[in-house]
């Protein structure tokens, strides 16, 4: 492997051997180092070879080693010759971040503290085999599967102005829920409106620094110790049991032998099996951001009933929602011609810059709002997107930390009261449906987040705009 | 040993054993479910019967995990044991018929972590002098 400097937070490696493009990672020598200890610079190099690929294959800052695709990986392929790759959004598709503004204060949460999380704990389904609070049918889950955010909006479930505040307005064309298979429509149906489980989390968060004011004020940012919202969650055993089936009728209609990793699979994008991966992606792309759109609506009815206030008279408006799990057909500018590409951004998000026809209105001179959830303990970053990283990597960058320390070696050298013990010094409380959910995610088993976020900040793929500390946990 | 759990930064990395391919089968779920709950704790008061058909030994363990989260996420089902049996029945057909013991989720027990998916990442399934040996990762 010939890895090239270009500079202090570029790496280029070589065309060699099959690949058709170059592989590009964005990182410091530290966190390179790192990724050449495991799979990760080989995957980037694997991706490399696929049909139709275009620029690079590239690695984001908080890049580790994934399935066929390393997470933090983003390449794009030309929608006439390229391909489409199950593996390359991922299992939880549209997975996501959202984040919810308040117009509360660091003190109003600490009165309240124990009982908002305990009544959140209740209203927002969270942990293993949970299932969603209202009870949906599958014609329900089909509008759902179509409609995205907008269906829940229209069934009552959030405000008007939450749609143009997602991306995609919650809502990707193209979706056809004929393309989901019933196992997928079993293991979805009940769970829509939870959280599930895993590295899924609902925090309560406080606003610690503004490092641009300007931006943040457009966001919706005013002030050091306003309360924010963030959730992340995706798509639950709907995207799962898509990505499952798919995998498998493109080995069934292609075969894997000749691949050099069976999760590379794939199938020509304007093939049949192609098509249909996209509509049911997309469908499952539209269930997530209905999944966050309804638990949005939950975590408002619970701030109301406990400050004694509308959600209105709380402000508590949507200030974004982002998919970092998902392939999109996106315009980009290759050599300099416009041409249309599948870009598949797996444990990446889109940050897109001012320029962007896509972005809603209220964003179209600060750029996106770019959302990185550090781990449990530490910061999540605001960003902002940059026209800048449309050249550098089709508009995206990282998505959040990414682990260091296996779940495993986590069980054996930590236990809940210490990070409990430990998030309590820090001013952070949190509730978990399990003991080994909370050893887990502990703050130690995550890469440093401000590293992950310096480096994207001056590598040019985001703009820092403010930074949030957690106050209160919800862990599945 | 049944199983074990190797090093493995973001997700489960499975290490199981079995004199013969049945119970390498159900070693593979048992290490699986420990992940979410401790399976000898859960009661054995239902079952579940499940077939399946693969092209390969490495499809059948894949569609084998996957079929356990299908009823992990549909009935909410822990196992405590399962009884495996396969049979090669043709150059590329092998079958799996396996009957799940265990309970649904309830506050009765104390749960894990969770497992997502099953993957090809670092998937063998090897004869060894004592039997079978697979490695297979969970996404987690």
């Amino acid at each position: 492997m010939n890895i090239e400097k270009i500079n202090n937070y570029t790496w280029k490696i070589k065309k060699e051997g099959n690949m058709k493009v170059p592989g590009i990672i964005y990182a410091s020598e530290k966190i390179l180092n790192s990724l050449k200890k495991d799979k990760s610079l080989e995957q980037v190099i694997n991706v490399a070879t696929l049909p139709g690929i275009v620029n690079a294959s590239y690695a984001m800052p908080d890049a580790h080693q994934g399935y066929g695709f390393c997470i933090g990986g983003v390449a794009a392929f030309k929608t006439e010759t390229g391909i489409i790759s199950p593996g390359g959004v991922g299992f939880d598709i549209n997975c996501g971040i959202r984040l919810i503004k308040t117009n509360l204060k660091e003190k109003d949460i600490l009165e309240k503290r124990e009982i908002l999380l305990k009544k959140l704990f209740t209203e927002v389904p969270i942990g293993l085999g949970s299932d969603g609070k209202t009870r949906f049918t599958n014609e329900d889950l089909k509008e759902f599967m179509i409609h995205g955010s907008k269906e829940a909006v229209r069934r009552g479930y959030g405000w008007d102005e939450d749609i143009e505040r997602t991306e995609e307005h919650g809502k990707m064309e193209g979706a056809d829920p004929e393309a989901v298979s019933q196992r997928a429509y079993k293991r979805g149906r009940p769970q829509l409106g939870s959280l599930g489980a895993g590295n899924h989390f609902l925090e309560i968060q406080k606003v610690d620094k503004i490092f641009d004011r300007k931006t943040a004020e457009i966001f919706g940012i005013h002030e050091e110790g306003q309360i924010m919202i963030m959730i992340h969650c995706g798509s639950r055993g709907l995207g799962h049991q898509i990505a499952s089936d798919y995998i498998r009728d493109m080995e069934k209609k292609y075969g894997y032998n000749n691949l050099i990793d069976r999760n590379l699979i794939n199938a020509p994008l304007k093939s049949e099996l192609g098509q249909k991966y996209y509509k049911a992606m997309t469908s499952a792309a539209n269930y997530a951001w209905a999944n966050r759109q309804i638990i949005t609506h939950r975590v408002r009815e619970t701030f109301s009933e406990i400050y004694g206030k509308s959600a209105k008279e709380l402000e508590m408006d949507l200030i974004y929602d982002l998919a970092h799990n998902i392939a999109k057909i996106e315009k980009h500018i290759i050599n300099g011609k416009t041409t249309e590409l599948i870009v598949h951004r797996k444990g990446a998000t889109r940050s897109f810059g001012p320029i962007r026809p896509e972005l809603p209105k209220i964003y179209s001179k600060t750029g996106q709002p770019v959302l990185i959830p550090g781990s449990m303990g530490t910061s999540s970053y605001i960003l902002a997107g940059t026209n800048k990283s449309l050249e550098m990597s089709f508009g995206s960058s990282a998505h959040g930390a990414g682990r260091v320390m296996s779940r495993h070696e986590a069980m054996k050298s930590i236990t809940p009261e210490d990070v409990k013990k430990d998030l309590h010094e820090k001013n952070i409380e949190i509730i978990s449906s399990s003991r080994n959910g909370i050893v887990e995610e502990a703050p130690q088993t995550y890469k440093d987040i401000d590293e992950v976020i310096k480096i994207s900040n001056e590598a040019g793929l985001i703009k820092l705009v403010a930074n949030l500390k957690p106050l209160g946990v919800l862990k599945g | 040993m049944k199983y074990r759990y190797l090093p493995h930064t973001a997700d489960a990395k499975i290490e199981a054993f079995g004199k013969d391919l049945n119970e390498l089968f159900k070693n593979a779920a048992l290490a699986t479910y420990n992940i979410m709950v401790e399976t000898q704790k859960v009661e054995p008061l239902k079952e579940i019967e499940i077939k399946l058909n693969s092209e390969s030994i490495e499809s059948l363990l894949y569609d084998w995990i996957e079929e356990l989260l299908f009823y992990l996420d549909t009935e909410k089902f822990l196992i405590n044991n399962t009884e495996v049996k396969i049979k090669k029945s043709g150059e590329n057909n092998i079958s799996l018929k396996a009957t799940l013991k265990g309970d649904r989720i309830s506050k009765k027990y104390e749960l894990g972590g969770s497992v997502k998916s099953m993957t090809y990442n670092c998937l063998i399934i090897e004869k060894t002098k004592d039997g079978f040996r697979t490695i297979f990762v969970v996404d987690r």
